[in-house]
């Protein structure tokens, strides 16, 4: 059958394929598909380090960017990861964010934003955990407290109203 | 008054009064390292009892991001953080080649774009050691603005210069410690405030507290009068 380690093909391999499942994801000649190395119930996409998506960019299944997206990304039950090569300019919405490359833009995430050491984010964060790394770079404002479920603000530096925090918290525990 | 004088009668006096905040602890004390240690505080505990006690409080960090204030604030206190990092714009201007101070200005200038009264708390840290007297008569002038009435600002003096070329990272271990985190940077402190010369920088606000620590730091709580709402 398949191999566990295909499941995810690293993009550094060459220029994957875009989101989705069509059959531009195959790889070389000999080389699995994505489709084919997905492990069933859990899968995920690789946008390579040569595609630029410019756009909306919606999905139900975890995804990997190592290139570039301007637009919006909305994964709202899936985990995103911004790999060490991926550059975004957009407004994120997903349930985990990862982020080892450059955002720009607010990222909102039902339940985590890790800011991994070299990752960068320039924008607002609303989550209810945030992890950033030292060596990260963040420049904006986080909000743990404020319910992830809608759209960021389109002004986070303005004077804010946000629901009872800290009873909100202690009722989550 | 020449500011790295520290004889002056208004500094003898904070020096006297001040609450020597970090006696008879053991931690490691060597400001002179480049590595990081923990250090007792006490401005920041005030600070945070200040903050604490309003109602989603939305706090301005002007130092650059550090996982653990994240943290502590986010979580534990249930604040909005918002990261400024001003050092990175000290370090941008810093690189350029004829540096002079109108740019230093001209980048802080301007830079807090907050609504006015917009926040509970300012984190200054040690930034002002950093900044001419320009830029940080401009970058007091904005802190006070982005204030609420009865909102704080934390800030930390250095007692001497060093003249080492970096900057320090301050990570909260607790509401009583900070782990200072020194990291590399292109220029060293520029001056030694004086303690009239910090009251004039924020006139306009009350030293809520003062703390004179071992290593020669003092923590300075400034806040807003209520008074200055209808301003």
């Amino acid at each position: 059958m398949w191999r566990r380690d295909e499941s995810v093909r690293p993009a550094a391999g060459g220029p994957s394929a875009g989101v989705g499942k069509g059959p531009d994801q195959a790889g070389g000649p000999g080389q699995r598909t994505a489709a084919e190395g997905r492990r069933p119930g859990r899968d995920v996409v690789d946008i390579g380090k040569s595609v630029v998506i410019k756009g909306e960019l919606n999905g139900c299944e975890d995804l990997t960017i190592e290139g570039r997206v301007e637009g919006k990304i909305e994964l709202r039950q899936n985990v995103l990861t911004i790999g060490p090569n991926g550059k975004i300019k957009a407004e994120v919405f997903a349930k985990s964010v990862v982020v080892l490359g450059e955002v720009t833009g607010n990222v909102t995430a039902t339940e985590k934003v890790d800011i991994r050491d070299n990752g960068a984010v320039d924008g607002d964060i609303i989550a209810p955990r945030v992890a950033i790394a030292e060596g990260a770079h963040f420049r904006g404002s986080v909000d743990m407290q404020t319910g992830a479920a809608g759209p960021a603000k389109a002004d986070a530096k303005t004077a804010v109203a946000k629901p009872e925090p800290k009873a909100a918290q202690a009722a989550a525990r | 008054m020449d500011a790295t004088t520290f004889g002056t009668l208004g500094d003898r006096l904070l020096r006297l009064g001040a609450r020597r905040a970090d006696s008879g602890l053991g931690l490691r004390v060597d400001r002179d390292s480049p590595e990081s240690a923990v250090f007792p505080t006490r401005g920041l505990g005030r600070f945070v009892s200040y903050v604490s006690k309003r109602d989603a409080p939305t706090i301005v960090d002007l130092g650059p991001v550090v996982g653990a204030n994240v943290s502590y604030f986010g979580e534990q206190l249930g604040c909005k953080l918002i990261v400024e990092d001003l050092f990175a714009d000290l370090e941008r201007v810093a690189h350029q080649v004829q540096q002079k101070e109108i740019e230093l200005v001209s980048a802080i200038n301007g830079r807090l774009d907050h609504q006015p009264g917009s926040a509970d708390g300012v984190l200054c840290w040690d930034l002002f050691d950093y900044l001419d007297q320009p830029s940080a008569e401009s970058l007091a002038r904005q802190v006070i603005q982005v204030l609420k009435p009865g909102g704080a600002a934390f800030s930390l003096f250095g007692g001497s210069n060093s003249g080492a070329e970096r900057y320090t990272k301050y990570a909260i271990v607790d509401g009583e410690h900070l782990e200072h985190r020194p990291y590399k940077a292109t220029r060293g402190k520029g001056r030694v405030w004086g303690s009239r010369d910090v009251f004039k920088l924020f006139h306009g606000l009350t030293i809520g507290e003062t703390y004179l620590l071992k290593i020669q730091i003092r923590e300075m709580l400034f806040r807003k009068p209520q008074a200055a709402a209808q301003v």
